[in-house]
């Protein structure tokens, strides 16, 4: 199972650097990076945080491919 | 490159030293005995100065990553360098006590077996950096 992501795009959307979205969550810009790459798969807590800072529900940046 | 990389490479660097002046001049025979064990200080002076040097001035130069804890991503591969190093550690030990066998004695085995931590230790800093820039 392949986890897909629209992090980048809401973070755009929503004007965040990857900087400013990992200060918010405690986490650095090369993981949010990774994270928009698909490189790497978040905790499910650090899901929900990313879909908190972002304003939509979870179900609206992580899904299943 | 985040913080914890950079303090990584610092003490990656300062171990390389501290192996490079201790070991080095156990194989070059340069010194024995007591003379081993001014070498061993010396070195151990260097590899502290050249990690709190180099800690105090990414710090300085990255104050906001100095207070920032490890992620959960840096943590899982914390975790998995760890894992890798902890097999070159073992093998190493037991390749120092093995040495027995080939009639060696105590201080090479003691040396053998602290050369066995220093090779772990390099590993588990290396296979972190390495890690960091390829692996999720």
């Amino acid at each position: 199972m392949r986890i897909v992501n629209e992090v980048r795009a809401l973070r755009e959307a929503a004007g965040l650097t990857q900087t400013d979205m990992g200060d918010r969550i405690g986490m650095t810009r090369q993981t949010i990076a990774a994270i928009e790459q698909g490189r790497y798969a978040p905790s499910l807590e650090a899901a929900f945080a990313i879909a908190d800072v972002l304003g939509v529900p979870l179900d609206q940046v992580f899904r299943r491919e | 490159m985040t913080f914890r990389e950079k303090s990584y490479l610092v003490i990656l660097f300062g171990n390389a030293v501290f192996a490079l002046l201790y070991f080095g001049s156990l194989f070059t025979g340069n010194v024995t005995g007591g003379g081993a064990f001014g070498m061993f200080i010396a070195a151990v002076v260097v590899q502290i100065a050249i990690i709190l040097i180099g800690s105090a001035v990414i710090a300085a130069l990255d104050p906001r990553g100095a207070h920032r804890p490890a992620d959960e991503r840096e943590r899982l591969i914390e975790m998995r360098s760890t894992r890798i190093s902890y097999f070159v550690l073992v093998s190493g030990v037991l390749g120092a006590i093995a040495l027995i066998h080939f009639g060696f004695r105590q201080y090479a085995m003691a040396n053998a077996a602290f050369g066995a931590v220093m090779v772990a230790e390099v590993v588990r800093y290396g296979s972190f950096l390495v890690l960091m820039r390829r692996a999720g």
